[in-house]
């Protein structure tokens, strides 16, 4: 270690004097290039009064190309031995020392000793041989596919620690990495994927295969946790693991991949087991959330209380907040990217879960043998059962209903080597009814289609067309007051991308189309005794297009650069009424003045748009980089809603004649490090972001079966600004990240007419102000086979509005209240716990089970999910705390694999 | 869309408690001086009345009078009059003095005993309109298990001008209630001993009830209002004209049809500011009692505070033109006359018991 240490020190040394020398006079001249080192060298030493100290067999391989003409030598000598175990030295400016620095052959024995001793096994890639001939620079690249559904991945982070040289797959698995030629190990990463190492000999240019495989649930390393990588090109991007979703402390039994989403900094929700989430100031309906390339418009089942997303069908989620890719786009503030899994082309497996109110079951393998696969997965609760044993005096539950179920069917057939076929579906349901009262049911429904073309090496293409539906359904049996209400979303989509890779670039370019139709609402008396009125609302129809392209290049070594720019269309069309409102007035029912009809295919209003999306990765040393983001993004649907988490029947109106698209323009500055050999890493990124014509409601507005939505909505300018840090701790038996997040959000709904105003047009807190979150997860191995997980969360209480005072005017009493988000409600904090015990770890058996042991709120704090207000005495209204879920909920789930 | 109970029953779900009270620290000084007062085209006198704000954890809607100084309503001509002050926090204009003239702006200032005075922005009289006719309907509705029966009272009216959108609405009932103030008795050792009311003109000597003089509280008549403001909305509008608007319920009370009832409509004609005033009023009445509510908000003023140590205000001072028409509803209306409950036997009282009520026999009533 000493004689280690001492070495260091005179490399030290000796490499800092040479650093210190400026070179002006050793340009390479004609003569001295287009020949060997050691040539060159001898030509110098001709030429100047100096002397270079080598030993002939080290530099018997390097060739000074004519390229470098006019260079100065010491660039020329980084460029050379980058990547080799030689450095230099020049103590003064008549002496070149080369030395063989041993770091490089430690570093490389040490990382392959660690991959050994974690039994990880090293597969060897020989690109071209070793012939004794000149050290060049050649390009290598790779695809790399998932070792069951041969499906590219995309997003793997490749990494050459000789080198210090990271790349990520792009969207076809592609990844290309220009070094000298050598040998490396490569070590890739990917989130719920085992690690791959690999030993490469690189002579020659050329691509190779790389086959990864699904971490199994029960294979549980104990020192390396993957897919923390944080030097990926994309600022704010996270991929979440699946694996430690399913390890994390659950509710009642059931992995939620929202909930999950909702400890990541920057991800804030107003409530417990709200439906949705808030990402860096903005609303819930300002997150893309796409399953399989579709968009999902309600991710939760029982009003929040989990989401819609089986963990065990998903293969793997990628959340951008940041500088989301230019291929993005429809949402302000973020996208939550969710791909299934695809079948297994080999061999059948099963799966499945069983926890308190839901069981699952997954099966996935061939139909034709490496041809075709299958791949389903259903997931159904019996909550209906045990609603329904529930005795109470509070309320009969004796024939009320709380059932959901979702299930997923993929079909992929692999045609070639480069084409293949996927068909995916999925669908979701949900059902609530308390006897004696109104029924709601939602639905998501999704069916696509998606082609992968590989054209040639360097240009691929992916063609998808999908159709998907959303529709909610309230109704009332009662004989006088029985009611149907009925709304839907129909979305078919068309998406094409193409991804081109001339050299350095990777070129990401595209289009899509978005055709919406809105059916509003309708309501339906239920019978002809009931005395509601037929209310039914016009169709809406509008069309998105876009087109983007994307260039992601290295500008130069460690510096990173991916630009891209999106362009957005929008038309709403008709068939349509537009209301036309008196001048000079606000626009209320009672200022209509006229109305103009649409036809069929009318164009109402038409938006369009370009949104520039720039990320800039300078690696400052190894495991450490700068990063600078910028993005703007247009959205073009709106959540009408007065509540502040997305309920099932809340309505999404398209960008109109009256509605202009929100659009968030968002700059991102981030660092991150990783130190001690990668067992910890820290990142802190702040953001600044404005958001404009952002969608807020008048006081008491109506939304629903609101023909003139206009009169009752209000648009405005947001702000919001934070900065967030995070240390992970990724190696050890004790694993787990804690951050921080200090942010702020408000909104300014200002206007001519005080009516038209929020807080006379000041600046307010929006719903979603939430200073300080604090959020802790972390993961214990008392054995292989057994750990504790287990995660804390503080948040701020969210802005409220409250009734401070009451008031009587002519014999009414009304309440007085505050500011809009004067208040704010009771912070939010939660402790849950966990252990899982898992199967044995033989790689081959027949059955694997893992047992997860939840406490969902252990210290059983009442967390408000909603204040509301009673009238307890005519006019008073008083606030009340909603707390769903107010003691510890203990849980027992069992997972299985076949 | 009972959304209280609809979660309370994930409550149960999770065998845990849902709904806490929860009370916010709210600062004291919030608590504003209220204006309650209106002028219109009527004869006068107005009435102006100050009181404070209360706290929402009193127990009652109890009123707090405030003083003043002086109280003064003045238009846009130069016309003012200082209002007398009728009783504690009460302010009234003479029964001659100033009259409100549409076209015309008025304005309140309102000077308290410490020193702070308000004045409100000048709001302008809008030609009243005119309600056309107030209509009908017997209805029965389900409550629970049971039908209940009344009529449904709805009317027609015009606004006068094409440029006169905002208008307000109240809805009043007024019935005759003969009370029995004689026939009141008071528990005495197991059994009730009769104690009639002194303004009944009975006493009890030698253990009966004797006539002795006039009764004060006999016979009164009885105002209902609607519980909530009813003001304009286009779905009503046809032909520029307000068609068919609901106003208000009677229902099928004994003791509301113990004789009859006069359905009355009045309309007042309302500038944009005193309409949202009255909007806000209106979407609070209707927005309470819902878990998933949407948040009401402040109801707004017309007052600014032009001297004196600062402290809030509430209250709307405005101007409005009136049309009032009304229309009997009697017990020959009724299609079924045994759908009216019998009239509660244990049950005698003074008029004084009833809120809006007045012995004096309405002009309209014969």
């Amino acid at each position: 270690m000493i004689r280690v240490l001492a070495l260091w020190l005179i490399v030290f040394v000796l490499t800092s004097n040479a650093w210190g020398q400026s070179a002006p006079d050793l340009v390479l001249r004609k003569s001295e290039v287009n020949r060997s080192l050691e040539d060159c060298f001898l030509a110098l030493e001709s030429r100047l009064p100096m002397r270079f100290f080598y030993l002939k067999p080290w530099i018997g391989d390097f060739f000074v190309s004519a390229e470098w003409e006019g260079k100065p030598l010491p660039l020329v000598l980084d460029e050379l031995f980058l990547g080799t175990d030689l450095i230099y030295a020049q103590p003064h400016a008549a002496a070149f020392i080369l030395i063989k620095d041993p770091t490089q052959a430690l570093k490389k024995r040490a990382l392959l000793e660690k991959t050994m001793a974690e039994q990880k096994s090293i597969e060897s890639v020989n690109l071209g041989q070793k012939l004794g001939g000149r050290v060049t620079k050649i390009s290598i690249s790779g695809v790399v596919r998932d070792g069951k559904s041969n499906e590219a991945l995309v997003g793997v982070s490749v990494r050459v620690p000789e080198l210090e040289q990271n790349a990520v797959t792009d969207a076809g698995g592609r990844f290309s990495l220009t070094v000298p030629t050598g040998e490396y190990l490569l070590i890739l990463n990917y989130v719920n994927y085992e690690e791959k190492v690999l030993s490469i000999n690189a002579y020659e240019a050329g691509e190779f295969v790389v086959v990864m495989e699904e971490t199994p649930t029960v294979l549980e390393e104990i020192v390396v946790q993957a897919g923390k990588d944080m030097t990926g090109n994309n600022l704010g991007q996270i991929q979440l693991s699946v694996r430690d979703i399913k390890r994390a402390p659950t509710l009642l039994g059931e992995a939620d991949l929202i909930r999950q989403i909702q400890t990541m900094p920057g991800v804030t929700t107003v409530g417990e087991a709200a439906s949705g989430f808030n990402v860096r100031g903005g609303s819930v309906d300002q997150n893309l959330i796409l399953y399989d390339g579709l968009q999902v418009f309600n991710s939760s089942h029982m009003f929040g209380f989990f989401s819609v997303f089986n963990t065990e069908a998903i293969r793997d989620v990628n959340f951008y907040r940041g500088a989301v890719p230019a291929e993005f786009g429809g949402r302000s503030s973020s996208v939550l990217d969710i791909r299934s899994k695809e079948g297994n082309y080999n061999n059948w497996e099963f799966s499945g879960g069983i926890g308190i109110i839901s069981s699952n079951i997954m099966a996935s393998g061939p139909v034709v043998k490496n041809k075709t696969s299958v791949a389903a997965s259903i997931r159904t609760t019996y909550s209906d059962w045990l609603l329904n044993t529930v005795r109470s005096n509070y309320l009969s539950l004796e024939n009320s209903s709380v059932t959901f179920y979702d299930g997923s069917l993929k079909i992929g057939h692999i045609f070639s080597e480069k084409t293949k076929l996927v068909a995916s579906g999925y669908l979701s349901h949900d059902r609530f009814r308390l006897q004696g009262d109104s029924t709601f049911q939602w639905d998501t429904r999704m069916a696509s289609i998606r082609l992968d073309h590989e054209f040639s090496k360097k240009l691929s293409g992916f063609f998808f067309a999908g159709i998907g539906t959303y529709s909610y359904d309230v109704s009332d049996e009662g004989v006088s007051s029985g009611f149907n209400l009925r709304y839907a979303i129909t979305h078919p989509t068309f998406k094409v991308d193409f991804l081109y890779q001339p050299g350095q670039h990777k070129v990401s370019f595209g289009g899509q189309m978005i055709d919406y139709q809105f059916q509003p609402g309708e309501l339906i008396p239920a019978s002809d005794q009931s005395i509601v009125r037929p209310v039914k609302m016009d169709t809406q129809r509008s069309q998105e297009w876009a087109a983007y392209l994307t260039d992601d290049f290295e500008i130069m070594r460690g510096l990173h650069l991916n630009a891209g720019l999106r362009v957005s269309w929008f038309r709403s069309m008709g068939p349509g009424t537009v209301y036309t409102y008196a001048p000079n007035e606000p626009r209320s029912p009672v200022t209509v003045q006229d109305s103009v009809v649409y036809g069929k295919g009318d164009e109402i209003a038409a938006y369009w748009a370009l949104e520039p999306r720039v990320g800039l990765r300078v690696d400052v040393a190894p495991g450490s980089a700068f990063k600078l983001g910028f993005n703007r993004m247009y959205q073009y649907l709106h959540l009408v809603t007065n509540t502040t988490a997305i309920t099932p029947i809340d309505i999404w109106q398209p960008s109109g004649y009256y509605f202009k698209p929100q659009y968030a323009d968002q700059l991102t500055i981030g660092f991150n490090r990783a130190f001690r050999d990668r067992k910890y890493e820290w990142i802190v990124e702040g953001y600044y972001k404005k958001m404009y014509n952002v969608l807020d409601f008048k006081d008491g507005a109506q939304l629903i079966l609101n023909p003139r939505l206009e009169t009752d909505l209000l648009q405005g300018d947001g702000r919001a600004y934070g900065v967030e840090f995070q240390l992970s701790k990724l190696a050890g038996r004790l694993t787990g990240n804690v951050s921080y997040t200090f942010s702020r959000s408000f909104r300014t709904i200002s206007s001519v007419f005080p009516e038209e105003q929020i807080n006379d047009g000041k600046e307010y807190p929006s719903n979603f102000d939430q200073p300080h979150v604090v959020n802790l997860s972390w993961k214990y191995n008392l054995s292989r086979r057994i750990f504790f997980t287990g995660n804390f969360t503080y948040r701020t209480g969210r802005p409220i509005t409250l009734p401070v005072t009451a008031f009587s005017i002519e014999n009414f009493t009304v309440s007085a209240f505050s500011e809009r988000n004067e208040f704010r409600i009771p912070d939010y904090h939660r402790l849950d716990l966990a252990m899982v015990v898992e199967g044995s770890h033989k790689r081959k058996k027949f059955w694997d089970g893992t047992w997860t042991f939840s406490f969902y709120n252990v210290y059983g704090r009442k967390n408000p999910y909603s204040i509301f207000f009673k009238e307890v005495i005519p006019g008073i209204l008083r606030p009340y705390q909603l707390s769903i879920i107010g003691t510890v909920v203990p849980s027992i789930s069992y997972s299985f694999k076949i | 869309m009972k959304f209280s109970s609809l979660v309370g029953a994930v409550c149960l779900f999770f065998f845990t408690t849902c709904v806490d009270r929860i009370v916010f620290d709210v600062p004291s000084s919030v608590f504003p001086v209220v204006v309650d007062g209106w002028i219109s085209d009527q004869p006068g006198p107005y009435e102006i009345r100050l009181t404070k704000a209360f706290d929402i954890e009193s127990k009652s809607s109890i009123k707090t009078p405030i003083a003043a100084n002086r109280v003064i309503i003045s238009d846009n001509l130069g016309n003012q009059e200082v209002l007398d002050a009728a009783s504690q926090g009460i302010y009234r204009t003479r029964p001659d003095g100033i009259r409100g003239v549409a076209g015309r702006a008025y304005r309140l200032r309102v000077e308290l005993l410490d020193g702070r005075i308000y004045e409100s922005t000048p709001d302008t009289l809008r030609a009243a309109g005119q309600v056309d006719e107030v209509s009908y309907q017997f209805t029965s509705k389900a409550s629970g298990d049971e039908r209940v029966y009344g009529f449904d009272v709805f009317f027609d009216a015009q606004s006068g001008s094409s440029k006169n959108f905002y208008f307000l609405w109240r809805f009043i009932a007024t019935y005759q209630v003969d009370t029995n103030p004689e026939l009141y008795t008071q528990p005495c050792g197991e059994s009730r001993c009769p104690t009639p009311l002194p303004c009944s003109g009975h006493v009890v000597e030698g253990g009966s009830v004797v006539r002795v003089g006039p009764c004060s509280c006999c016979t009164c008549w009885v105002s209902d209002y609607s519980d909530t403001p009813i003001i304009s909305d286009d779905q009503f509008i046809q032909g520029g004209r307000f068609i068919n608007v609901p106003a208000g319920r009677v229902p099928l009370d004994s003791r509301i049809f113990s004789n009859k009832v006069y359905a009355a409509v009045e309309q007042r004609s309302l500038s944009r500011p005193a309409f949202s005033f009255w909007k806000a009023i209106k979407e609070q009445k209707e927005a309470v009692n819902s878990l998933f509510q949407p948040i009401a908000g402040r109801v707004p003023t017309n007052f600014k505070q032009v001297a004196g140590a600062e402290g809030p205000i509430q209250g709307y001072f405005y101007a409005a033109g009136i049309s009032v028409r009304g229309q009997f509803i009697t017990r020959e209306d009724i299609p079924d006359p045994t759908l009216v409950p019998p009239p509660p036997s244990d049950f005698f009282d003074a008029c004084t018991r009833f809120p809006n009520s007045t012995t004096t026999k309405p002009a309209f009533w014969d």
